[in-house]
Protein backbone atom coordinates (compact mmCIF):
# COMPACT_ATOMS: atom_id res chain seq x y z
CA UNK A 1 0.00 0.00 0.00
CA UNK A 2 1.29 3.50 -0.75
CA UNK A 3 0.08 6.49 0.39
CA UNK A 4 0.34 10.00 -1.62
CA UNK A 5 -0.52 13.74 -0.34
CA UNK A 6 -2.39 15.15 -3.76
CA UNK A 7 -3.16 19.21 -4.20
CA UNK A 8 -5.23 19.34 -7.13
CA UNK A 9 -8.13 20.95 -8.68
CA UNK A 10 -7.60 24.02 -11.14
CA UNK A 11 -6.11 25.76 -8.70
CA UNK A 12 -5.06 23.27 -6.81
CA UNK A 13 -7.05 24.10 -3.92
CA UNK A 14 -8.35 20.55 -2.86
CA UNK A 15 -6.01 18.56 -0.48
CA UNK A 16 -6.57 14.53 -0.62
CA UNK A 17 -4.47 10.88 0.43
CA UNK A 18 -4.19 9.05 -2.70
CA UNK A 19 -4.10 5.16 -1.58
CA UNK A 20 -2.69 2.38 -3.49
CA UNK A 21 -2.35 -1.15 -3.91
CA UNK A 22 1.53 -2.06 -4.03
CA UNK A 23 3.58 -4.60 -4.98
CA UNK A 24 2.33 -6.67 -2.65
CA UNK A 25 -1.16 -6.62 -3.29
CA UNK A 26 -1.12 -5.51 -6.57
CA UNK A 27 -3.98 -3.21 -8.66
CA UNK A 28 -7.13 -5.01 -9.66
CA UNK A 29 -7.59 -3.92 -12.83
CA UNK A 30 -11.41 -3.14 -14.08
CA UNK A 31 -12.38 -2.30 -10.43
CA UNK A 32 -13.33 1.33 -9.72
CA UNK A 33 -11.49 3.50 -7.35
CA UNK A 34 -13.34 4.83 -3.94
CA UNK A 35 -13.59 8.13 -3.58
CA UNK A 36 -13.76 9.69 0.59
CA UNK A 37 -14.75 12.75 1.58
CA UNK A 38 -16.18 15.15 4.58
CA UNK A 39 -18.70 13.75 6.97
CA UNK A 40 -20.39 17.01 8.27
CA UNK A 41 -17.14 18.91 9.77
CA UNK A 42 -15.27 16.37 10.11
CA UNK A 43 -11.87 16.17 7.62
CA UNK A 44 -10.61 13.51 4.94
CA UNK A 45 -9.82 10.86 7.80
CA UNK A 46 -13.43 10.48 8.38
CA UNK A 47 -15.13 10.10 11.51
CA UNK A 48 -12.72 8.12 14.57
CA UNK A 49 -10.09 8.34 11.43
CA UNK A 50 -12.61 5.43 9.65
CA UNK A 51 -11.78 6.58 5.91
CA UNK A 52 -7.81 5.97 6.22
CA UNK A 53 -8.40 2.63 8.00
CA UNK A 54 -11.01 2.00 5.20
CA UNK A 55 -8.29 3.24 2.62
CA UNK A 56 -6.02 1.26 3.43
CA UNK A 57 -8.27 -2.01 3.39
CA UNK A 58 -9.36 -1.64 0.31
CA UNK A 59 -5.62 -0.83 -1.19
CA UNK A 60 -4.73 -4.41 0.42
CA UNK A 61 -7.66 -5.66 -1.45
CA UNK A 62 -6.53 -4.70 -4.69
CA UNK A 63 -8.75 -1.35 -4.80
CA UNK A 64 -7.60 2.55 -4.81
CA UNK A 65 -9.06 5.36 -3.08
CA UNK A 66 -8.90 9.29 -3.02
CA UNK A 67 -9.82 10.91 0.07
CA UNK A 68 -10.15 14.47 0.51
CA UNK A 69 -11.39 17.71 1.03
CA UNK A 70 -14.10 19.21 -0.49
CA UNK A 71 -14.01 22.98 -1.00
CA UNK A 72 -13.46 25.27 2.26
CA UNK A 73 -13.21 22.02 4.39
CA UNK A 74 -10.44 20.19 6.34
CA UNK A 75 -7.24 21.01 4.53
CA UNK A 76 -8.77 22.28 1.16
CA UNK A 77 -8.88 25.91 0.41
CA UNK A 78 -12.23 27.85 -0.13
CA UNK A 79 -13.57 28.16 -3.78
CA UNK A 80 -13.86 31.99 -4.51
CA UNK A 81 -16.32 32.19 -7.06
CA UNK A 82 -20.00 31.90 -4.93
CA UNK A 83 -21.92 28.87 -6.55
CA UNK A 84 -24.51 26.81 -4.21
CA UNK A 85 -23.01 24.28 -1.94
CA UNK A 86 -24.77 21.13 -4.34
CA UNK A 87 -22.88 22.35 -7.23
CA UNK A 88 -19.32 22.57 -5.65
CA UNK A 89 -19.21 19.22 -3.94
CA UNK A 90 -19.84 18.10 -7.52
CA UNK A 91 -17.44 20.24 -9.29
CA UNK A 92 -14.91 18.95 -6.39
CA UNK A 93 -16.19 15.37 -7.09
CA UNK A 94 -15.32 16.17 -10.71
CA UNK A 95 -12.20 17.00 -9.78
CA UNK A 96 -11.59 14.28 -8.00
CA UNK A 97 -12.12 12.02 -10.41
CA UNK A 98 -9.97 13.74 -12.68
CA UNK A 99 -7.11 13.21 -10.66
CA UNK A 100 -7.82 10.06 -9.65
CA UNK A 101 -7.40 9.50 -13.89
CA UNK A 102 -4.60 11.24 -14.37
CA UNK A 103 -2.13 9.43 -11.94
CA UNK A 104 -3.64 5.71 -11.81
CA UNK A 105 -5.58 5.71 -15.29
CA UNK A 106 -8.93 4.63 -13.33
CA UNK A 107 -12.08 5.92 -14.55
CA UNK A 108 -14.58 4.42 -13.11
CA UNK A 109 -15.84 5.09 -9.35
CA UNK A 110 -16.84 4.23 -6.53
CA UNK A 111 -18.45 6.85 -4.34
CA UNK A 112 -18.89 6.47 -0.77
CA UNK A 113 -21.42 8.53 1.03
CA UNK A 114 -21.60 8.59 5.21
CA UNK A 115 -24.65 10.57 7.03
CA UNK A 116 -24.32 14.27 5.77
CA UNK A 117 -22.49 13.26 2.68
CA UNK A 118 -25.08 11.19 0.92
CA UNK A 119 -26.32 14.27 -0.23
CA UNK A 120 -23.25 14.46 -2.77
CA UNK A 121 -22.52 11.26 -2.82
CA UNK A 122 -26.16 10.47 -4.20
CA UNK A 123 -26.32 13.55 -6.67
CA UNK A 124 -23.19 12.21 -7.72
CA UNK A 125 -23.84 9.01 -8.45
CA UNK A 126 -26.95 9.16 -10.28
CA UNK A 127 -26.05 11.70 -13.20
CA UNK A 128 -22.28 10.30 -13.68
CA UNK A 129 -22.05 7.29 -15.71
CA UNK A 130 -18.39 6.87 -14.48
CA UNK A 131 -20.21 5.88 -11.17
CA UNK A 132 -20.46 1.32 -11.09
CA UNK A 133 -21.01 1.21 -7.33
CA UNK A 134 -22.04 3.08 -4.52
CA UNK A 135 -21.67 2.72 -0.21
CA UNK A 136 -24.22 4.77 1.46
CA UNK A 137 -23.49 4.59 5.21
CA UNK A 138 -26.39 5.74 7.23
CA UNK A 139 -28.40 6.92 3.77
CA UNK A 140 -31.50 8.47 3.41
CA UNK A 141 -34.30 6.69 5.34
CA UNK A 142 -38.11 7.17 5.87
CA UNK A 143 -40.14 6.33 8.51
CA UNK A 144 -42.89 4.05 7.74
CA UNK A 145 -46.03 1.87 9.11
CA UNK A 146 -42.83 -0.94 10.04
CA UNK A 147 -40.64 1.62 11.54
CA UNK A 148 -43.79 2.94 13.62
CA UNK A 149 -44.72 -1.04 14.82
CA UNK A 150 -41.16 -1.57 15.84
CA UNK A 151 -41.42 1.59 17.77
CA UNK A 152 -42.41 0.19 20.95
CA UNK A 153 -39.85 -2.28 21.09
CA UNK A 154 -37.72 0.84 21.86
CA UNK A 155 -39.54 0.39 25.46
CA UNK A 156 -38.04 -2.70 26.14
CA UNK A 157 -34.63 -1.30 25.82
CA UNK A 158 -32.88 -1.38 28.49
CA UNK A 159 -29.98 1.40 27.06
CA UNK A 160 -33.18 3.62 26.43
CA UNK A 161 -34.11 3.61 29.94
CA UNK A 162 -30.46 3.88 31.41
CA UNK A 163 -30.14 6.94 28.98
CA UNK A 164 -33.52 8.48 30.19
CA UNK A 165 -32.41 8.36 33.72
CA UNK A 166 -28.75 9.88 33.15
CA UNK A 167 -29.90 12.39 31.78
CA UNK A 168 -32.37 13.28 34.56
CA UNK A 169 -30.49 11.98 37.71
CA UNK A 170 -28.67 15.03 38.74
CA UNK A 171 -24.87 14.22 39.54
CA UNK A 172 -23.90 12.08 36.42
CA UNK A 173 -20.75 13.15 36.31
CA UNK A 174 -20.12 13.64 40.26
CA UNK A 175 -17.06 11.00 39.54
CA UNK A 176 -15.62 13.31 37.08
CA UNK A 177 -12.35 15.50 38.49
CA UNK A 178 -12.51 19.22 38.68
CA UNK A 179 -10.94 19.09 35.20
CA UNK A 180 -12.98 16.31 34.12
CA UNK A 181 -16.36 18.69 34.85
CA UNK A 182 -15.26 21.46 32.66
CA UNK A 183 -14.18 18.91 30.02
CA UNK A 184 -17.62 17.03 30.70
CA UNK A 185 -19.86 20.40 30.70
CA UNK A 186 -22.57 18.42 31.90
CA UNK A 187 -25.55 16.66 30.39
CA UNK A 188 -27.43 19.95 29.09
CA UNK A 189 -24.44 21.11 27.62
CA UNK A 190 -24.58 17.97 25.55
CA UNK A 191 -28.16 18.49 24.86
CA UNK A 192 -27.55 21.91 23.71
CA UNK A 193 -24.77 20.69 21.53
CA UNK A 194 -27.32 18.57 19.92
CA UNK A 195 -30.11 21.08 19.95
CA UNK A 196 -27.44 23.10 17.85
CA UNK A 197 -26.04 21.05 15.93
CA UNK A 198 -29.25 20.38 13.68
CA UNK A 199 -29.46 21.15 10.54
CA UNK A 200 -31.78 21.04 7.93
CA UNK A 201 -31.44 18.57 4.89
CA UNK A 202 -33.60 18.46 1.81
CA UNK A 203 -34.36 14.51 1.42
CA UNK A 204 -35.78 13.42 -1.92
CA UNK A 205 -39.02 12.37 -2.02
CA UNK A 206 -39.80 8.52 -1.28
CA UNK A 207 -41.21 8.53 -5.32
CA UNK A 208 -37.92 10.43 -6.79
CA UNK A 209 -35.89 8.47 -4.47
CA UNK A 210 -37.00 5.34 -5.64
CA UNK A 211 -37.19 6.38 -9.60
CA UNK A 212 -33.63 7.53 -8.40
CA UNK A 213 -32.30 3.85 -7.42
CA UNK A 214 -34.36 2.41 -10.50
CA UNK A 215 -32.10 4.42 -12.04
CA UNK A 216 -29.31 3.46 -11.08
CA UNK A 217 -29.74 -0.21 -10.88
CA UNK A 218 -30.92 -0.25 -14.63
CA UNK A 219 -27.11 1.50 -15.41
CA UNK A 220 -25.97 -1.62 -13.28
CA UNK A 221 -24.68 0.38 -10.52
CA UNK A 222 -24.00 -1.99 -7.26
CA UNK A 223 -25.23 -0.54 -4.13
CA UNK A 224 -24.44 -1.25 -0.53
CA UNK A 225 -26.83 0.27 2.29
CA UNK A 226 -25.79 -0.02 5.79
CA UNK A 227 -27.97 1.05 8.09
CA UNK A 228 -27.24 1.41 12.26
CA UNK A 229 -29.50 0.81 14.87
CA UNK A 230 -28.66 4.25 16.78
CA UNK A 231 -30.82 7.48 17.13
CA UNK A 232 -31.86 7.35 13.55
CA UNK A 233 -34.97 6.80 11.46
CA UNK A 234 -34.38 3.56 10.61
CA UNK A 235 -34.97 0.40 13.05
CA UNK A 236 -35.42 -2.79 11.10
CA UNK A 237 -33.86 -4.78 8.40
CA UNK A 238 -37.18 -4.34 6.38
CA UNK A 239 -37.85 -0.67 6.49
CA UNK A 240 -35.93 -0.61 3.46
CA UNK A 241 -37.98 -2.30 1.34
CA UNK A 242 -40.84 -0.93 3.33
CA UNK A 243 -39.31 2.55 2.03
CA UNK A 244 -39.40 2.12 -1.15
CA UNK A 245 -41.93 -0.33 -2.22
CA UNK A 246 -41.69 -3.38 -4.54
CA UNK A 247 -39.44 -2.72 -6.68
CA UNK A 248 -36.81 -3.95 -9.47
CA UNK A 249 -34.33 -2.44 -6.91
CA UNK A 250 -33.98 -5.58 -4.63
CA UNK A 251 -34.95 -7.73 -7.16
CA UNK A 252 -32.15 -6.56 -9.45
CA UNK A 253 -29.36 -8.23 -7.32
CA UNK A 254 -27.25 -4.73 -7.28
CA UNK A 255 -28.11 -3.92 -3.87
CA UNK A 256 -27.06 -5.16 -1.03
CA UNK A 257 -28.22 -4.07 2.50
CA UNK A 258 -26.97 -4.53 6.13
CA UNK A 259 -28.44 -3.40 9.10
CA UNK A 260 -25.87 -3.12 12.63
CA UNK A 261 -28.98 -2.93 15.44
CA UNK A 262 -26.14 -2.64 17.81
CA UNK A 263 -24.19 -0.06 16.06
CA UNK A 264 -24.46 4.00 16.36
CA UNK A 265 -23.96 6.73 14.07
CA UNK A 266 -20.69 7.67 14.34
CA UNK A 267 -19.25 4.17 14.63
CA UNK A 268 -17.38 5.22 17.70
CA UNK A 269 -16.67 1.88 18.92
CA UNK A 270 -13.13 0.42 17.38
CA UNK A 271 -15.00 -3.59 16.49
CA UNK A 272 -17.93 -1.30 14.83
CA UNK A 273 -15.92 0.30 12.79
CA UNK A 274 -13.17 -3.03 11.91
CA UNK A 275 -16.82 -4.82 11.16
CA UNK A 276 -18.46 -2.36 8.68
CA UNK A 277 -14.79 -1.62 6.92
CA UNK A 278 -14.64 -5.32 6.83
CA UNK A 279 -18.31 -5.42 5.07
CA UNK A 280 -17.44 -2.81 2.88
CA UNK A 281 -14.63 -4.65 1.36
CA UNK A 282 -16.36 -8.05 1.40
CA UNK A 283 -18.63 -6.62 -1.07
CA UNK A 284 -16.60 -4.02 -3.30
CA UNK A 285 -14.44 -7.79 -3.96
CA UNK A 286 -17.82 -9.29 -4.40
CA UNK A 287 -19.06 -6.83 -6.70
CA UNK A 288 -15.65 -5.64 -8.70
CA UNK A 289 -12.69 -8.20 -7.76
CA UNK A 290 -14.29 -11.10 -8.43
CA UNK A 291 -15.53 -12.80 -5.73
CA UNK A 292 -14.53 -11.75 -1.72
CA UNK B 1 -0.26 25.17 1.62
CA UNK B 2 1.22 22.03 0.55
CA UNK B 3 0.52 18.30 1.81
CA UNK B 4 3.23 16.05 2.03
CA UNK B 5 4.40 12.88 3.03
CA UNK B 6 8.13 13.05 4.92
CA UNK B 7 10.66 11.83 7.12
CA UNK B 8 11.44 7.88 7.32
CA UNK B 9 10.36 6.45 3.82
CA UNK B 10 9.26 3.33 5.57
CA UNK B 11 7.01 4.85 8.04
CA UNK B 12 6.03 8.24 6.64
CA UNK B 13 4.33 11.64 8.44
CA UNK B 14 1.62 13.56 6.90
CA UNK B 15 2.04 17.17 6.90
CA UNK B 16 0.78 19.93 5.83
CA UNK B 17 3.16 23.11 4.93
CA UNK B 18 1.32 26.78 5.11
CA UNK B 19 4.20 29.22 3.51
CA UNK B 20 4.14 32.86 4.90
CA UNK B 21 1.19 34.93 3.09
CA UNK B 22 2.62 36.35 -0.35
CA UNK B 23 2.61 40.19 1.12
CA UNK B 24 3.20 38.99 4.58
CA UNK B 25 5.50 41.56 6.72
CA UNK B 26 8.92 39.87 6.18
CA UNK B 27 10.26 40.27 10.04
CA UNK B 28 13.69 39.66 10.35
CA UNK B 29 14.49 36.98 12.81
CA UNK B 30 11.06 35.37 12.27
CA UNK B 31 11.15 31.69 13.34
CA UNK B 32 9.00 28.99 11.45
CA UNK B 33 6.11 27.42 13.57
CA UNK B 34 6.04 23.49 14.10
CA UNK B 35 2.04 23.47 15.11
CA UNK B 36 1.79 19.99 17.18
CA UNK B 37 -1.79 18.40 17.40
CA UNK B 38 -3.94 16.93 20.50
CA UNK B 39 -3.50 13.37 21.24
CA UNK B 40 -5.89 11.55 18.54
CA UNK B 41 -9.02 11.22 20.90
CA UNK B 42 -9.36 15.23 20.54
CA UNK B 43 -8.00 15.20 17.13
CA UNK B 44 -10.96 15.85 14.53
CA UNK B 45 -12.29 18.02 16.82
CA UNK B 46 -9.56 20.82 16.77
CA UNK B 47 -8.66 19.94 12.94
CA UNK B 48 -10.37 23.08 12.49
CA UNK B 49 -8.54 25.42 15.00
CA UNK B 50 -5.47 24.55 13.57
CA UNK B 51 -6.11 24.96 10.22
CA UNK B 52 -7.06 28.68 11.13
CA UNK B 53 -4.35 28.96 13.30
CA UNK B 54 -1.77 28.01 10.63
CA UNK B 55 -3.58 30.57 8.32
CA UNK B 56 -3.36 33.13 10.74
CA UNK B 57 0.81 32.61 11.58
CA UNK B 58 1.04 32.65 7.79
CA UNK B 59 -0.53 35.65 7.53
CA UNK B 60 1.93 37.05 9.91
CA UNK B 61 5.31 36.27 8.08
CA UNK B 62 5.57 32.66 9.37
CA UNK B 63 5.98 29.82 7.87
CA UNK B 64 3.71 26.89 9.27
CA UNK B 65 4.24 22.96 9.57
CA UNK B 66 1.18 20.96 11.09
CA UNK B 67 1.61 17.27 10.79
CA UNK B 68 -0.14 13.53 11.79
CA UNK B 69 1.68 11.57 14.83
CA UNK B 70 2.51 8.06 13.76
CA UNK B 71 -0.51 6.31 13.75
CA UNK B 72 -2.79 9.16 13.67
CA UNK B 73 -4.74 11.43 10.96
CA UNK B 74 -3.17 10.61 7.71
CA UNK B 75 0.46 9.49 8.97
CA UNK B 76 1.37 6.05 8.26
CA UNK B 77 0.56 2.83 11.19
CA UNK B 78 -2.21 2.36 13.21
CA UNK B 79 -2.85 3.53 16.84
CA UNK B 80 -1.51 0.83 18.28
CA UNK B 81 2.26 1.40 16.32
CA UNK B 82 2.34 4.96 18.26
CA UNK B 83 3.61 5.37 21.79
CA UNK B 84 4.93 8.94 23.85
CA UNK B 85 8.29 7.71 22.71
CA UNK B 86 7.14 7.13 19.02
CA UNK B 87 5.45 10.54 18.84
CA UNK B 88 8.07 12.65 20.67
CA UNK B 89 10.66 11.58 18.14
CA UNK B 90 8.19 12.65 15.41
CA UNK B 91 8.26 16.15 16.44
CA UNK B 92 12.18 16.15 16.20
CA UNK B 93 11.25 14.89 12.73
CA UNK B 94 8.95 17.57 12.02
CA UNK B 95 11.07 20.50 13.50
CA UNK B 96 13.57 18.94 11.37
CA UNK B 97 11.45 18.90 7.66
CA UNK B 98 9.86 22.55 8.63
CA UNK B 99 13.46 23.98 8.65
CA UNK B 100 14.11 22.36 5.97
CA UNK B 101 11.02 23.33 3.73
CA UNK B 102 11.42 27.18 5.32
CA UNK B 103 15.12 27.35 5.01
CA UNK B 104 14.49 29.07 8.79
CA UNK B 105 17.04 27.73 11.27
CA UNK B 106 14.13 28.69 14.33
CA UNK B 107 11.52 27.01 15.19
CA UNK B 108 8.89 27.79 17.51
CA UNK B 109 6.40 25.28 18.77
CA UNK B 110 2.30 25.75 19.37
CA UNK B 111 1.51 22.53 21.01
CA UNK B 112 -2.27 21.48 22.08
CA UNK B 113 -3.26 19.27 25.03
CA UNK B 114 -1.24 16.24 24.80
CA UNK B 115 0.80 17.47 21.94
CA UNK B 116 1.67 20.33 24.52
CA UNK B 117 2.98 17.10 26.98
CA UNK B 118 5.06 15.94 23.95
CA UNK B 119 6.84 19.28 23.07
CA UNK B 120 7.69 19.93 26.23
CA UNK B 121 9.19 16.70 26.96
CA UNK B 122 11.15 17.61 23.49
CA UNK B 123 12.63 20.37 24.43
CA UNK B 124 13.42 19.10 27.84
CA UNK B 125 15.47 16.84 26.04
CA UNK B 126 17.08 18.92 24.54
CA UNK B 127 15.16 20.24 21.22
CA UNK B 128 15.92 23.53 20.76
CA UNK B 129 13.36 26.02 20.06
CA UNK B 130 12.47 29.84 19.97
CA UNK B 131 9.21 30.27 21.74
CA UNK B 132 7.08 27.14 23.40
CA UNK B 133 3.49 27.60 23.47
CA UNK B 134 1.63 25.87 25.07
CA UNK B 135 -1.89 25.45 24.67
CA UNK B 136 -4.22 24.09 27.25
CA UNK B 137 -1.68 21.48 28.22
CA UNK B 138 -2.00 18.17 29.55
CA UNK B 139 -0.12 19.02 32.88
CA UNK B 140 -1.04 15.88 34.56
CA UNK B 141 -1.06 12.22 32.38
CA UNK B 142 -3.24 10.59 35.34
CA UNK B 143 -6.08 14.03 35.41
CA UNK B 144 -5.71 13.71 31.67
CA UNK B 145 -7.05 10.36 31.52
CA UNK B 146 -9.11 10.70 34.16
CA UNK B 147 -10.70 13.40 31.54
CA UNK B 148 -10.73 11.15 28.59
CA UNK B 149 -12.50 8.54 30.61
CA UNK B 150 -15.26 11.22 31.16
CA UNK B 151 -15.71 11.87 27.50
CA UNK B 152 -15.92 8.23 27.16
CA UNK B 153 -18.27 8.30 29.21
CA UNK B 154 -20.81 11.18 27.99
CA UNK B 155 -20.13 9.38 24.72
CA UNK B 156 -21.46 6.32 26.00
CA UNK B 157 -24.02 8.14 27.56
CA UNK B 158 -25.51 9.30 24.07
CA UNK B 159 -25.13 5.94 22.49
CA UNK B 160 -28.10 3.51 22.58
CA UNK B 161 -25.41 0.63 22.98
CA UNK B 162 -22.67 1.20 25.33
CA UNK B 163 -19.75 -0.83 25.38
CA UNK B 164 -20.15 -2.51 28.84
CA UNK B 165 -17.99 -5.36 27.38
CA UNK B 166 -15.53 -2.74 26.27
CA UNK B 167 -11.77 -4.03 26.58
CA UNK B 168 -9.37 -1.84 28.47
CA UNK B 169 -7.41 -1.59 24.79
CA UNK B 170 -9.85 1.13 23.75
CA UNK B 171 -11.21 4.87 25.25
CA UNK B 172 -12.92 7.68 23.63
CA UNK B 173 -13.42 5.90 20.04
CA UNK B 174 -9.56 4.86 19.82
CA UNK B 175 -7.30 2.18 20.83
CA UNK B 176 -5.61 2.43 23.99
CA UNK B 177 -2.78 -0.22 25.09
CA UNK B 178 -2.52 -0.72 28.88
CA UNK B 179 1.05 0.35 27.76
CA UNK B 180 0.47 3.74 26.08
CA UNK B 181 -1.93 4.23 29.24
CA UNK B 182 0.28 3.69 31.89
CA UNK B 183 2.89 5.65 29.92
CA UNK B 184 0.20 8.28 29.49
CA UNK B 185 -0.23 8.52 33.36
CA UNK B 186 3.22 8.78 34.20
CA UNK B 187 3.39 12.34 32.70
CA UNK B 188 3.61 15.25 34.62
CA UNK B 189 4.66 18.40 33.36
CA UNK B 190 5.85 19.98 36.80
CA UNK B 191 8.94 17.30 37.06
CA UNK B 192 9.91 17.53 33.53
CA UNK B 193 12.69 20.28 34.03
CA UNK B 194 13.55 23.54 31.97
CA UNK B 195 13.02 23.07 28.47
CA UNK B 196 15.28 24.52 26.13
CA UNK B 197 12.95 27.65 24.80
CA UNK B 198 14.23 31.26 25.06
CA UNK B 199 10.48 31.42 26.19
CA UNK B 200 7.77 29.46 27.41
CA UNK B 201 4.06 30.78 27.21
CA UNK B 202 1.16 28.37 28.14
CA UNK B 203 -2.24 29.78 26.90
CA UNK B 204 -5.46 28.59 28.23
CA UNK B 205 -8.33 29.73 28.47
CA UNK B 206 -9.39 29.25 32.17
CA UNK B 207 -7.02 29.19 34.90
CA UNK B 208 -6.93 26.24 36.85
CA UNK B 209 -4.42 24.90 40.01
CA UNK B 210 -2.43 22.75 37.23
CA UNK B 211 -1.39 25.54 34.72
CA UNK B 212 -0.80 28.05 37.93
CA UNK B 213 1.63 25.03 39.46
CA UNK B 214 3.32 23.89 35.56
CA UNK B 215 3.83 27.93 35.23
CA UNK B 216 5.54 28.01 38.87
CA UNK B 217 7.30 24.62 38.44
CA UNK B 218 8.79 26.70 34.93
CA UNK B 219 10.02 29.15 36.74
CA UNK B 220 11.80 27.14 39.47
CA UNK B 221 13.55 25.48 36.74
CA UNK B 222 14.47 28.68 35.57
CA UNK B 223 12.44 28.85 32.38
CA UNK B 224 11.01 31.86 31.45
CA UNK B 225 7.50 31.85 31.42
CA UNK B 226 4.01 33.04 31.92
CA UNK B 227 0.73 31.94 31.99
CA UNK B 228 -1.90 33.49 29.93
CA UNK B 229 -5.73 33.07 30.41
CA UNK B 230 -7.94 34.06 27.41
CA UNK B 231 -11.51 33.67 28.38
CA UNK B 232 -13.45 31.80 25.63
CA UNK B 233 -16.93 31.19 24.75
CA UNK B 234 -16.05 27.44 25.70
CA UNK B 235 -13.06 25.86 25.97
CA UNK B 236 -11.82 23.43 23.73
CA UNK B 237 -11.97 20.53 26.27
CA UNK B 238 -15.62 21.20 26.59
CA UNK B 239 -16.97 18.89 24.32
CA UNK B 240 -20.27 19.87 24.97
CA UNK B 241 -19.82 23.18 23.19
CA UNK B 242 -17.19 21.94 20.42
CA UNK B 243 -18.93 23.74 17.76
CA UNK B 244 -18.50 27.80 19.92
CA UNK B 245 -14.73 26.58 20.80
CA UNK B 246 -14.07 25.54 16.75
CA UNK B 247 -15.35 28.98 16.23
CA UNK B 248 -13.72 30.85 18.34
CA UNK B 249 -10.90 33.11 17.51
CA UNK B 250 -9.74 34.75 20.51
CA UNK B 251 -7.68 32.17 21.96
CA UNK B 252 -6.03 31.82 18.28
CA UNK B 253 -5.49 35.50 17.89
CA UNK B 254 -3.59 35.90 20.94
CA UNK B 255 -1.63 33.30 20.36
CA UNK B 256 -0.39 34.25 16.89
CA UNK B 257 0.12 37.65 18.67
CA UNK B 258 2.45 36.31 21.42
CA UNK B 259 4.96 34.60 18.34
CA UNK B 260 4.61 38.00 16.32
CA UNK B 261 5.68 40.09 19.48
CA UNK B 262 8.28 38.07 20.33
CA UNK B 263 10.69 38.55 17.12
CA UNK B 264 13.54 39.77 17.64
CA UNK B 265 14.31 42.86 15.84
Amino acid sequence: MTERALSFGADGRLVGILTEPDVATPRVEGAPAALLWNVGVNHHIGPHRSFVDLARSLAAAGITSLRFDLSGLGDSSVRRDAVPEAVRATDDLNEAAAVLEKRTGIRTLLPVGFCSSIDSAHAFALKDPRVVGACFLEGYAYRTRGFYAHYPMRLLSRERWRRFAAERLPGIDREATDEGRGAIGGVEHEKAALREAIYVRDYPEPEKLRADYEAMVARGVRMLFVYTGGDSSFNHVGQFDEMLGTSAIRASGNVELEYYPDVDHTFFRVAHRERVITRIVSWAKTSFVGGA
Amino acid sequence: MTPLYFGNSGRPLFGVFHPPWPGAPRARGRSAVLLCYPGPQEYNMTHWAFRKLSAALARDGAPVLRFDYTGTGDSSGSMVDGDLDTWVADIRTAHEELRDQSGIDHVSIVAMRLGAALAARACAEGLEVRDLVLWEPVVSGARYLDELESLDRREQLRLLHPANDRSRDELAGHRLTPTQRDAIARIDLRQLGRPSARRVSIFVSEEKPLFVALREALRVAGADSALHVVTEHAAVTNAGAREAALLSNKILGAMAAELANGTPE
